[in-house]
């Protein structure tokens, strides 16, 4: 399972969360906007978990339930779905992941 | 924790995690190696004529961490800073563009703006008077600079220093470039400020004798004759502004605020009503209009004038209204 150490995980998270305030504070200090580091960085780190939370939270949701219902549909052996916890963990980290990298990617662009 | 450090999962997470972000600094150093100083500059010039001053700073900034240079690049820079309320680093580069070309004197203006506009949020006399030497400079380069005149007159006067704004003021008067009648006008202003009504009436007066439709000037000898007592003359000059431009709003508030102080309240709500009309979120207009409506017994259409004046910025009607027993909150 992908990181299994979870809290290393947050910790992780949370310094690229540093990362990208630095680069969003650095354009808002041009226009007289100063927020404290930590606060901001904190900031940004909640809404990344909260959000990627509800959506892996919704999606694996969704997977499980869909998989339910092809099993129905075709009666077919519900095999190996019982880990609904270990799938919505690995929605949420490659989640995590790809929303800090969009944001990365968009905050750096000119 | 530690002691599952050796497990398979954590350090395939951590190999995942690591190459996630060196392909992040890969794609950051690619793009900044990509971009151009050119196209930077250009985008930032088309935020800037845009007046779209955030993304203008922003490119700006780019463009300086690009090496770009010029005292126009720093000028605009410095402007598009100036309109985000950023006074310092505005300063900062107008310093920089007056150093690339130090015949300009918009160089030295905008910094005598930008340490105005510093001083104003601040209060701070020092910084009004280091924006006077700039204006002085831009002055000195530039005898045609009205706007220099205007500012560093506003500065001497928001340091209480009315007698060197006029000093200036008659310097503009002297070089006979600008209106005659608007730096009359100023130096009235200096008198006003400092309680010298008939001084300042005097300079009003001479404002109106060379352009007799400046409507200001009939407001303020209005406001000077009511200063002195004279109501007739102060009437009579406000009803003169009024017939010049019918659409301007002080004129109609002091004839109301006139009549109001001499109870005549009828009068002066039929004036707050034109006032009204000109422009319906004039927090003075809807107060005297609500407390003249008071004073005639009108309670319903007092509290609603007073409620108004409340939400358009009046602090008295709030007060007023806390009086009756009407709390906003």
């Amino acid at each position: 399972m992908f990181y299994n150490v979870k809290v290393l995980f947050f910790v992780i998270v949370y310094l690229m969360s540093m990362l990208l305030y630095y680069f969003i504070s650095k354009q808002f200090a041009l226009a007289g906007i100063m927020l404290g580091f930590i606060l901001g960085s904190l900031v940004v780190f909640g809404v990344i978990v909260v959000s990627c939370f509800i959506v892996s939270l919704i999606l694996s949701l969704l997977v499980k339930y869909s998989y339910l219902a092809c099993c129905r549909i075709f009666k077919m052996e519900k095999a190996g779905f019982s880990a609904f916890s270990k799938n919505f963990w690995i929605i949420f980290t490659g989640l995590i992941y790809l929303i800090i990298l969009i944001v990365f990617l968009k905050v750096t662009e000119y | 924790m530690f002691s599952r450090m050796s497990d398979k999962n954590l350090i395939y997470s951590i190999v995942i995690t690591a190459c996630f972000i060196f392909a992040s600094a890969g794609i950051y150093i690619a793009r900044n190696l990509g971009y151009s100083k050119d196209v930077i500059l250009q985008k930032a010039g088309g935020y800037y004529a845009d007046k779209r001053y955030f993304m203008a700073v922003r490119y700006f900034s780019k463009a300086v961490d690009l090496n770009a240079s010029s005292a126009g690049l720093y000028r605009n820079y410095g402007i598009s800073l100036l309109r985000v309320g950023n006074y310092n680093l505005a300063v900062k580069y107008f310093k920089l563009a007056v150093g690339l070309d130090p015949v300009d004197s918009d160089n030295y203006y905008y910094i005598g703006d930008a340490l105005y506009r510093e001083a104003s949020a601040s209060n701070n006399r020092e910084k009004f008077l280091q924006a006077v030497r700039y204006l002085e400079k831009a002055i000195n380069l530039d005898q045609y600079s009205e706007k220099s005149y205007l500012l560093i007159g506003l500065c001497f006067r928001s340091c209480g220093l009315q007698e060197n704004a006029r000093m200036f003021y008659k310097k503009a008067l002297l070089s006979k470039n600008f209106s005659t009648a608007g730096f009359y006008n100023l130096i009235g202003n200096t008198f006003r400020e400092e309680g010298r009504y008939k001084e300042a009436l005097s300079y009003y007066e001479k404002a109106k004798e060379n352009d007799n439709s400046f409507v200001a000037a009939y407001c303020s000898i209005g406001d000077m004759y009511l200063k002195l007592n004279n109501h007739a003359e102060a009437l009579l000059n406000y009803r003169k502004a009024i017939k010049i431009d019918g659409y301007f709003i002080i004129p109609h508030i002091s004839l109301a605020n006139s009549y109001y102080d001499r109870n005549n309240f009828s009068e002066a709500a039929e004036c707050c009503l034109k006032a009204l009309k000109i422009n319906p979120d004039s927090d003075k207009a809807n107060y005297i209009l609500g407390m003249s409506y008071k004073a005639l017994g009108r309670k319903k259409e007092c509290v609603e004038y007073l409620k108004k004046a409340a939400f358009c910025g009046s602090d008295d009607a709030v007060g007023e209204l806390r009086n009756i027993g009407i709390d906003l909150r």
